[in-house]
C-alpha cells in the first residue's frame, strides 16, 4: 500500500485541468481529496465524477483570494476528514499583454489568484500540519517565473511563489513540513488546442524535446514530492518542462 | 522500472548501495560497477539485489579504455542499458596554500572523468533505441566550499555536463538529470561524533542529516517513465540547506 493511503489533500483549482489530474492521481493512492474551485457547477460535476469512482472526496466552493472563504474551507475539510496533510496551491490564471496594454486590474487579479491565494491557503493549513508534525505544501509556479515577454503580472506572481516556497520551507522545516515548488513548462491544455497552428509550431520549436508535456507529467511530479520518502527535499524549485528552462529566449 | 536494465556505476558506496536496493525492489535488473570489488560483493549480499543482479563488474572507472571495453561488453551481453546511474564521489580537498595542480587533476579524474566516460559510451546505444534515463549523483558543495575548491569544481562541472547532455539528447527519448545530495549521514566514512552530528543537523532547515535512502528515492523518480518531461534538471536533496544560496532556484 502507498504511504499516501489515508492522507488528506486540499488541491486548489482541482475541478479541471492539472489540478483535477493531480486529484485523480492522489485519489488512486487512497488519498482523501478536497476538490476546490470558485465555480459551483464545476465542483459539483467533479465531485460526482470522483464519487462514482468510489473516491473519498469533499467539494468546496471557495474564493482562494478571500481570507474568510479560505479559512472556512480549511476548517470544514479538517472537520470532515480529521486532518490536512497535503496542500497543492494549483489554482492560477493569467492576464497576458505587453506592459503598455496592461491595466492595474490585470495586475491585481493575477497577483491575487496566483500569489495571495497560495499565501492564504498555506497560512490556513500550516497549523494543522505543524500540530501533526508533518505535512507537504506544493506550490505550482511556472517556468515563466524566469521572465517572459508579455507576462509581467504572471511571471511576477510566479516568482513570488518561489520566494514564498523558500521562506515557508525555512519556517516550517523543523516542524516536519516540507514546501516545494513545481515549475511546469508547456503543458497540453484546452487553451493549447485553441491556439492557431502557427503559434503552436513556434512554441514547439523552442522545446528541446520538440514535444509538449501532459498534465500527467505534473501530477507525477506532485505525487513524488508529497510522498513520505521525500522528507529530505524542501525549498526546491523543480522544473517539469522538457528542458525548456535550460536556455534563454 | 519493471525489468528495465539499470547500470549503476559507483554502486559500492552507501548511496550506491541504497540506490541498488531501491531499484531492485522496484523491479529493475541491475548491473553493478565499481572499483571496489569487495564493496560490490557486500552490496550483492542483499537478498533483493541478489535476485535482481544481472552482472557485477569491477574496474578502474578513471581509465576510459576500461570503461569503454566494459560498456561494449555489457551491451553485447545484455542487449541494452535503459538506465545509467553515475554515483562517483571522491571527497577530498586542500586549501589554496597546500593545493597543487596534481591534487586538482586528481579530483577531476576521480569525480568527473568516470561520469563522462560512462555517458559517452552509453548514450549512443540509448540514442539508437530512442530511450534512456541518466541520473548523476552530485554534491551540494558544487555551490562552493572552503578548503575543498578542487572537489567543488569537479562537482560544478556536473551541472553544465547534465544540462548540455540533456539538450543534445532531448529529441532521442533520453533524459539527463542530476540529484544533488546535501549532508548525508554515512555509517562508515565521515564518522561524526554525536555532538558534531547534532551541530550539523542544527543548521539544516529540517533539523536532520540526510540518509542514503533519501537520495535513492529521488534518483528512482528520475529513472522511470513517469519523469519523461523532466530533463536537464538538478534536483537538490539537502533538507533545505540550499535555500541559503542564490544558485539554487
Amino acid at each position: 500500500m502507498s504511504n499516501l493511503h489515508g492522507k488528506v489533500a486540499l488541491i486548489t483549482g482541482s475541478a479541471s485541468g492539472m489540478g483535477k489530474k493531480t486529484a485523480l492521481r492522489l485519489a488512486e493512492q487512497g488519498v482523501k481529496i478536497v476538490i476546490n474551485d470558485i465555480v459551483p457547477e464545476k465542483v459539483e460535476l467533479t465531485v460526482a465524477e470522483f464519487k462514482a469512482k468510489g473516491f473519498d472526496v469533499l467539494g468546496k466552493v471557495a474564493d482562494i483570494c478571500n481570507y474568510d472563504s479560505v479559512n472556512e474551507m480549511v476548517r470544514s475539510a479538517v472537520e470532515t476528514f480529521g486532518s490536512l496533510d497535503i496542500l497543492v496551491n494549483n489554482a492560477g490564471m493569467e492576464r497576458a499583454g505587453a506592459i503598455r496594454n496592461l491595466s492595474e486590474k490585470d495586475w491585481d487579479i493575477t497577483l491575487n489568484v496566483n500569489l495571495k491565494g497560495a499565501f492564504l491557503c498555506s497560512q490556513a493549513v500550516h497549523g494543522y500540519m505543524v500540530e501533526k508534525g508533518c505535512g507537504r505544501i506544493i506550490n505550482i509556479a511556472s517556468r515563466a517565473w524566469l521572465g517572459g515577454a508579455g507576462q509581467a503580472p504572471y511571471a511576477s506572481a510566479k516568482a513570488g511563489l518561489v520566494g514564498l516556497t523558500r521562506t515557508l520551507a525555512l519556517e516550517l522545516g523543523r516542524k516536519g513540513v516540507t514546501v516545494n515548488c513545481i515549475a511546469p513548462g508547456l503543458i497540453h491544455t484546452p487553451m493549447w488546442e485553441e491556439l492557431p497552428e502557427k503559434n503552436r509550431l513556434a512554441f514547439l520549436a523552442k522545446q528541446p524535446t520538440g514535444k509538449i508535456g501532459e498534465d500527467d507529467d505534473i501530477a507525477n511530479a506532485i505525487k513524488f514530492f508529497v510522498d513520505d520518502d521525500a522528507s529530505f527535499i524542501t525549498g526546491q524549485v523543480f522544473y517539469v518542462c522538457g528542458g525548456r528552462s535550460l536556455y534563454a529566449a | 522500472m519493471k525489468n528495465k536494465i539499470a547500470l549503476i556505476a559507483g554502486a559500492a558506496n552507501e548511496v550506491g548501495q541504497a540506490i541498488s536496493i531501491k531499484f531492485a525492489r522496484s523491479g529493475a535488473k541491475l548491473i553493478l560497477v565499481d572499483s571496489d570489488s569487495q564493496g560490490l560483493d557486500a552490496v550483492a549480499l542483499d537478498k533483493d539485489v541478489a535476485g535482481a543482479l544481472l552482472d557485477k563488474v569491477s574496474l578502474d572507472p578513471t581509465d576510459s579504455n576500461s570503461v569503454k571495453a566494459a560498456v561494449a561488453n555489457l551491451l553485447e551481453r545484455h542487449g541494452a542499458v535503459d538506465i545509467l546511474i553515475n554515483n562517483f564521489d571522491h571527497k577530498d580537498g586542500l586549501p589554496i596554500s597546500e593545493g597543487t595542480l596534481t591534487n586538482w587533476e586528481s579530483s577531476l579524474k576521480e569525480n568527473l572523468t568516470p561520469v563522462i566516460s560512462f555517458c559517452l559510451n552509453v548514450i549512443p546505444a540509448m540514442q539508437k533505441r530512442k530511450y534512456g534515463r541518466i541520473v548523476t549523483v552530485g554534491s551540494l558543495e558544487y555551490l562552493g566550499v572552503q578548503n575543498r575548491s578542487n572537489y567543488s569544481t569537479s562537482k560544478s562541472a556536473l551541472f553544465g555536463m547534465t544540462r548540455s547532455f540533456a539538450l543534445e539528447t532531448a529529441k532521442d527519448g533520453i533524459t539527463v538529470n542530476q540529484v544533488i545530495k546535501g549532508d548525508i549521514k554515512l555509517q562508515h566514512a565521515d564518522e561524526l561524533s554525536a555532538e558534531a552530528e547534532a551541530k550539523a543537523a542544527g543548521v539544516m532547515p529540517v533539523q536532520r542529516l540526510g540518509k542514503p535512502e533519501d537520495i535513492a528515492f529521488a534518483v528512482a523518480y528520475l529513472a522511470v517513465d513517469s519523469s519523461r518531461y523532466v530533463t536537464g534538471q538538478n534536483l537538490i536533496v539537502c533538507g533545505g540547506k540550499s535555500i541559503y544560496s542564490s544558485m539554487s532556484a
